[in-house]
């Protein structure tokens, strides 16, 4: 499955804030974005599913323009996991991930015992058996988007776009949230995230995009990074890149 | 035991009671029949000799099984209308006459009161003026380019006010010796008017209503999640809500077409059902439905046995649903705090 996103432009009345924006991504791929507030991220991510509308064919799945395609069309190529929210008639855990399957459903339809089996092998697939029964409410942060995830799995949707799926967890479920995605990606699904927190992107990502003012300004491995200025020039204050002794890369500011 | 089946036994629980409610009610009354007597009088109705006089007979048959049915149908109905508003409305305080079909209703019976119409066209009236609302809210809010939400809240305000100052206006040009006390009382609820002819005009559009809304409870779930939510999961949330809205908007109009306006049970059974099965629609629309009908069953059967004159059945669900609902603020702020 590969997304392609080419010339994309968009406007919030005469307020440009996506400005001739090209990038793909491909199964595999763990791609973050990075940017200030303002700088297009979410309406990038809510471009990609159609819940904005941009000109016809300029955002692609697999060559086929995503607006011509039906809501369940749309839903078995790729699930949406919004920031964590807290619904006002809160489901059952188990209810929640079986919601993912409602693409494959008629309109009077019900999910039915495959569907439930279904659910039980992703449960396990996520490692949610513990929290399988109990209520969204009663579970953590870091849990709830594992839930949204497990039911992005039964949607069997190829690409997984998380708008800040690390925004109001703590360092330890922020991490575990972003382990699991990784999990997924190594098996071959595709995930395109946004974030704020800049050590995650360099951690846990294979592409990083950097936006500034609805334009992509990098996008290339998270070491390209390394020794430039994009960070210092997106943020501005001087931020340093440097790695650690096993490898991996932090930002220091300076 | 696992919750989906706990809760699939606390329903059929739930509509056992409602049954029994049924039974008990139709011997309650100035002429008191056990319900080991209703059981025989139904048997005997249904073609079995029981032996039962023709007294026991008529007064069951002919007086109070309509109004039961009434009862239970129309308290299913708001029950199952008013969880319907509030799941794809998002808000729990949601009522069956948010949109302004209640408003609408009155008006349709007020104005038929004053033309002097039969009961039966009062009722037919108050059930197209209903209608009437819901088309304009659907035109306007159409056209107005907002959420589609928002849009139709704030047009059913608009609505509900026109017909509302419409009712006092009726009421203002009516004789205040015959007409106005008329409008007054139907307008306070009560199914002592009822007979099987009105039922003759609401019960096929009211089934109707019911088994689709019941075969959208799993797609209504999905309405209750934020819209982008709903719609990355195929789910074709403008075409589901409408039905949904038009199927809950006729059950409210129904209502008021032979009742008049029964408060407080569309806002507060949904929170009961919810508190004792679930949030899950496919479980708390029926458990909604069997307690609606329930409820408004035992409130009409205290309304015409409390005292020698008729207690209209909008004054005792008022009774009890704000109580029921300062309960429920208390219960919301313990819970945030």
């Amino acid at each position: 499955m590969i997304l392609e996103i080419k010339n994309l432009s968009f406007s919030y009345r005469e307020n440009e804030v996506l400005k001739d924006l090209s990038m793909t991504v491909t199964d595999g791929e763990m791609v973050s974005l990075l940017g200030r507030n303002g700088a297009g991220k979410t309406t990038l991510l809510r471009l990609v599913p159609g819940f904005l509308k941009a000109d016809g064919d300029s955002i692609l799945l697999d060559g086929k323009p995503v607006l011509g395609m039906s809501l369940k069309e749309r839903a078995s190529y790729m699930a949406y996991i919004p920031q964590i929210t807290r619904s006002v008639f809160p489901y059952s855990v188990r209810t929640s991930i079986l919601m993912g399957c409602s693409n494959r459903l008629s309109l009077l339809q019900r999910p039915g015992p495959a569907d439930e089996r279904r659910v039980d092998q992703v449960i396990d697939l996520l490692n949610l058996r513990g929290i399988a029964g109990r209520n969204m409410e009663t579970i953590s942060g870091g849990e709830r988007q594992l839930v949204l995830i497990a039911r992005a799995l039964m949607q069997d949707a190829r690409l997984l776009i998380l708008d800040e799926p690390t925004s109001f967890l703590d360092y330890g479920n922020q991490l575990l949230v972003l382990e699991r995605v990784e999990d997924l990606v190594n098996q071959g699904y595709s995930c395109i995230y946004s974030t704020h927190n800049p050590d995650l992107a360099l951690s846990h990502s294979s592409r990083t995009v950097v936006m500034k003012n609805g334009v992509i300004v990098f996008d290339d491995k998270p070491s390209a990074l390394l020794g430039s200025d994009i960070l210092s020039n997106v943020y501005e204050r001087k931020i340093e890149i440097v790695r650690t002794e096993n490898g991996g890369m932090v930002c220091l500011p300076c | 035991m696992n919750s989906g089946r706990s809760e699939r036994i606390k329903v059929l629980v739930l509509g056992i009671g409602c049954a029994l409610m049924a039974i008990i009610a139709l011997g309650v009354g100035r002429y008191y029949l056990s319900p080991v007597s209703i059981v025989r009088v139904l048997l005997q109705a249904c073609g079995l000799d029981m032996g039962m006089d023709k007294n026991p007979m008529a007064v069951v048959m002919h007086i109070r099984l309509p109004r039961i049915i009434a009862s239970m149908l129309l308290g299913a109905g708001l029950a199952l209308s008013g969880q319907t508003f509030q799941m794809i409305f998002r808000n729990p305080l949601v009522s069956p006459d948010v949109l302004g079909t209640s408003s609408a209703a009155s008006f349709g019976a007020s104005l038929s009161l004053l033309l002097g119409l039969s009961s039966f066209l009062v009722s037919i009236n108050a059930f197209l003026c209903g209608l009437v609302a819901l088309m304009i809210i659907y035109v306007v809010s159409t056209r107005v380019r907002r959420e589609q939400t928002l849009s139709l809240i704030l047009v059913g305000m608009v609505v509900s006010s026109l017909f509302s100052s419409g009712t006092s206006f009726v009421k203002l040009v009516s004789d205040p010796n015959n007409v106005l006390p008329a409008i007054t009382y139907f307008l306070m609820g009560s199914l002592s008017g009822v007979g099987f002819e009105e039922l003759s005009l609401i019960a096929v559009p009211l089934v109707i209503c019911f088994i689709v809304l019941l075969a959208l409870s799993w797609k209504i779930n999905l309405l209750s999640l934020s819209e982008d939510e709903a719609r990355s999961l195929g789910v074709n949330t403008h075409l589901i809500r409408l039905i949904a809205i038009v199927c809950a908007t006729i059950i409210t109009a129904s209502s008021v077409a032979i009742a008049g306006n029964i408060g407080w049970v569309g806002l507060i059974v949904p929170h009961i059902s919810r508190m004792l099965v679930s949030n899950d629609a496919r479980k708390s629309f029926p458990s909604s439905m069997f307690i609606g009908a329930g409820l408004l069953t035992l409130v009409d059967c205290v309304s015409r046995t409390a005292s020698t004159v008729e207690i209209p059945i909008g004054i005792l669900t008022s009774f009890i649903g704000a109580p029921f609902f300062l309960f429920l603020l208390f219960k919301e702020v313990r819970h945030d705090s």
